[in-house]
């Protein structure tokens, strides 16, 4: 589960709302004023039509703390990296993939052979081969370079350069999660020499990766920069950069990223503030785009103990959250309630899909609380006497606007809930340290789907032995049901599997699902042609901007 | 030198008990890796002993080695040169403006009288209740994006063209202080108009220039250079907000920044610098009215 980052000032928060009220175009009358729902968000943007000289691209969640593909897992790193460096299979912005790196594959349950794209050079000129392929997959598995993604490869037994441009991956037992992830970040390509010599440096401001992508790091200063520029030896003549050189600048403060788009000064950004939504709506000055997304904002029962992880208070929860007021104070309108932990927008374009949808769709309406049926059920086991307490992350204005609308509808139904803001570094401990969790009752949790598959993201919350099962859930239904489902390499199958174990889940409750905000995608009005979903944390997007 | 020791020993003692562990928020941004969490704490010696670690610190700044961040995986002396010049260039801005405000409109106020009087401590009231971030969101608000003079974040590159940056972070951050000043400085040079000294050197029929500047100035100043230096001190404090308001990279930025993520090796190296600033300043403080005043040595030594 990926930590959203948070801004670290509160007064960054108070700021945010007064320039709200008083920036723009002289409309601050009309800011409160409810905005109608879009209606439709789509995944592109209309295309770039000429060269660009340069783009200042804001990074929200500030600067990456690294850029090496095996430690790559969170919104600043992706952003940028996906431009310098390609995976396998290329991610498309509305989660379909298509080849990559990799021209063609076949597979069997226990082996996937890919042949690789003949011609493709690194930005230092060395041609990319089977080797490196193999080399860079296998970073993912090594210790010593601290990856993070090492679930997608617990079923890997070796991954072998088996001709000049042939790679095979042998498994020892199906694992549908590896093929499909081959279109994220750890199936990036990188120069393996390059990378064992740089060692420990590697992926840092003073020693970025060499790769295949139409972009390729040209400075980083840390703590204030990074700067791409276009490669014109780049492969795809398909997707050749329109726009020169890309300079990402860290803007965490909501209020100056805000200030800054509206002046040009910043000509785009991902996850534009929510809380500046009907200013950045309103501005001449640029367009935002509303794109679907697979970020998911949950709220979980912190450990085995607390009153919470009962299922029935977990349940009365669940049908008390006015989650389509949720949706429409803090989002603008711009999102949808979520009826179950692991939303529609990751179910991807396969053969699953389908079976994903119409299970998702049998399940409760919940968009609008049902008080008396959640009283109902906090009677039969008793409200808890003590206040309990719901942690979230500190700074972050629209978390908590959202533990405010549950702490409301909480004591609605007689559950008490303290607000608790933690510092950065606190919450994320609260994600490896059980101990930790012993203070706290709820854990309000944002984060994405990133493989378009929510197997991917349920193998980490579900499964008896998941280092985010808090709650010591264990169901024997579920873990097995899930293995199948990880086993099953068609994609169908393996889609019914998992939609029986999230029957049980969600019954359950285990977690209380909140909703998806749409992306918010930011561009000035000189450029267009970015994804406007959020797949572009996997895509090459800067390599689609044009001039408009 | 103790007054650093002290401070350098609390500081790193502060971070030491506070609650929240720095690895976690480097890992990926929370992809789940246990083992990966251990190995930080292994190469950052994170789980040695309070005084084991605070050794290994100080050992390394006595050598000159500054430690090194664990947020950006660099050397912290690399991290400050860049940010140096940024801050020292925004607290002689905000320090010039200061002082040219403060002090002159101060001044002017107290030999003026009247209305100008009036204005001024009506002025510098309102001024002071305004904390610099308040004031930066209307600069912004006003001067970059509706009228678009100048740059909404940023330091920029050359001289010139930091000092247009920084022209509103320089402001935000000196208002509050010019009003303080303006009300001393004001309130010092009414006190001294009134006193003896000048009524007698009116008595004696020398010109009122060289009443205000032999007489009035130079007995009002000592009180005003002790505020003014103290308040240098602050303002490199209140860089901090400053810079995140503007978006500056500067050590005022860095250490908000490295607080937040617990970053360990960069705050103490800022708080100390910080802590060295406010001794220096006041130390010159000290010599300069000492300078101004040889009384005060007297005193001093009497005391």
């Amino acid at each position: 589960m990926m930590l959203r980052k948070t801004t670290a000032l509160l007064t960054v928060t108070a700021a945010v709302t007064l320039v709200a009220g008083c920036g723009g175009n002289g409309n601050s009358g009309e800011s409160t004023k409810a905005m109608e729902p879009p209606t439709d968000a789509s995944a592109t943007t209309p295309p770039g039509k000429g060269p660009v000289d340069s783009i200042n691209w804001a990074l929200s969640s500030g600067e990456p703390t690294t850029l090496d593909p095996v430690k790559t897992g969170d919104y600043s790193p992706n952003t940028v990296l996906m431009n310098v460096c390609e995976p396998l299979l290329r991610m498309n912005a509305d989660y379909s993939t298509s080849p990559g790196l990799a021209e063609s594959w076949t597979q069997t349950p226990t082996s996937i052979v890919y042949k690789l794209r003949p011609g493709v050079k690194f930005s230092n000129g060395k041609p990319m081969t089977a080797d490196d392929v193999a080399g860079s997959l296998k970073r993912n598995m090594d210790p010593a370079t601290d990856p993070i993604n090492g679930d997608f490869f617990t079923s890997v037994k070796s991954i072998d350069a088996t001709g000049p441009l042939e790679v095979t991956v042998t498994m020892n037992k199906p694992d549908i999660l590896f093929a499909e992830g081959m279109s994220t970040e750890f199936g990036d390509i990188v120069d393996v020499a390059d990378a064992t010599a740089a060692g420990a440096s590697y992926g840092t401001a003073s020693h970025p990766p060499i790769c295949t992508g139409p972009y390729k790091v040209a400075s980083w200063n840390a703590g204030s920069s990074i700067t791409l520029q276009a490669r014109d030896d780049y492969w795809d003549t398909k997707l050749q950069p329109m726009v020169k050189t890309v300079n990402f600048k860290f803007l965490e403060d909501t209020s100056t990223l805000t200030s800054a788009l509206l002046s040009g000064e910043i000509d785009g950004t991902y996850e534009a503030p929510s809380t500046s939504f009907d200013t950045l709506q309103k501005t001449d000055a640029g367009k935002l785009y509303l794109g679907p997304s697979t970020q998911v904002f949950n709220l979980s029962p912190a450990n085995p103990e607390t009153p919470m992880a009962k299922t029935e208070l977990a349940q009365a929860l669940d049908k008390a959250i006015d989650r389509a007021a949720i949706v429409k104070n803090v989002w603008h309108g711009a999102g949808t309630p979520n009826r179950a932990v692991i939303p529609p927008s990751s179910f991807g374009k396969g053969p699953g899909a389908a079976v994903f949808q119409k299970a998702y769709d049998a399940l409760p309406d919940n968009s609008r609380p049902d008080i008396e049926g959640a009283k109902a059920l906090v009677a039969k086991v008793g409200a808890p006497s003590k206040t309990m307490t719901l942690a979230l992350p500190a700074g972050d204005q629209s978390q908590l606007q959202i533990a405010t609308f549950v702490q409301a509808s909480a004591k609605s139904i007689g559950l008490n809930f303290d607000l608790k803001q933690m510092p950065a570094t606190e919450f994320s401990s609260l994600f490896y340290d059980a101990s930790k969790r012993k203070d706290v009752d709820l854990v309000l949790s944002a984060g994405y789907v990133e493989v378009p598959d929510p197997l991917s993201y349920a193998i980490l919350l579900f499964p008896k032995d998941a280092l985010f099962n808090w709650t010591g859930f264990d169901n024997p239904q579920v873990d097995a049901d899930i293995a199948k489902a990880r086993q099953e390499t068609d994609p169908a199958a393996s889609a019914r599997a998992y939609v029986d174990a999230q029957a049980i889940w969600e019954a359950q409750k285990q977690r209380v699902p909140i909703g998806t905000p749409y992306e918010r995608l930011f561009m000035n009005k000189r450029i267009t042609g970015a994804p406007a979903s959020f797949a572009y944390i996997n895509m090459p997007w800067a390599a689609m901007i044009g001039a408009s | 030198m103790l007054t650093l020791v002290v401070a350098s020993v609390v500081i790193y003692g502060l971070l030491f008990i506070s609650p929240g562990d720095p690895a976690t928020l480097l890992v990926g941004g929370g992809k789940p890796n246990p083992e990966v969490v251990a190995r930080i704490h292994q190469e950052y010696h994170l789980d040695d002993p309070f005084f084991s670690q605070y050794g290994r610190w100080a050992t390394g700044v006595l050598r000159g080695d500054l430690g090194r961040s664990m947020a950006y995986r660099d050397d912290v002396s690399h991290l400050l040169l860049g940010r140096i010049p940024n801050t020292l260039l925004l607290v002689l801005f905000a320090g010039v403006l200061i002082v040219i405000f403060g002090i002159g409109g101060g001044t002017l106020a107290g030999l003026r009288g009247g209305r100008v009087e009036t204005a001024v401590t009506v002025g510098s009231s309102v001024a002071m209740a305004f904390p610099t971030f308040v004031v930066a969101v209307f600069l912004i608000a006003i001067f970059s994006t509706q009228l678009s003079w100048f740059p909404v974040f940023g330091a920029g590159q050359g001289l010139g063209d930091k000092l247009w940056h920084l022209t509103l972070p320089a402001i935000s951050l000196a208002l509050a202080y010019i009003a303080w000043v303006a009300r001393v400085t004001q309130v010092s040079v009414r006190g001294e108009l009134g006193s003896e000294h000048v009524d007698a050197a009116r008595s004696r029929g020398l010109p009122n220039r060289w009443i205000v500047r032999r007489h009035v100035l130079r007995n009002a100043s000592p009180p005003i250079l002790a505020v003014s230096g103290l308040m240098i001190a602050g303002l490199f404090a209140g860089t901090a907000v400053a810079e995140e308001a503007f978006g500056i990279d500067g050590i005022g930025s860095l250490l908000v920044d490295s607080a937040a993520k617990q970053d360990l090796a960069v705050v103490q190296i800022l708080s100390l610098m910080m802590v060295a600033a406010f001794v220096v300043v006041n130390t010159v403080v000290d010599v300069v009215n000492v300078a101004l005043d040889p009384r005060q040595a007297v005193k001093g030594r009497d005391s």
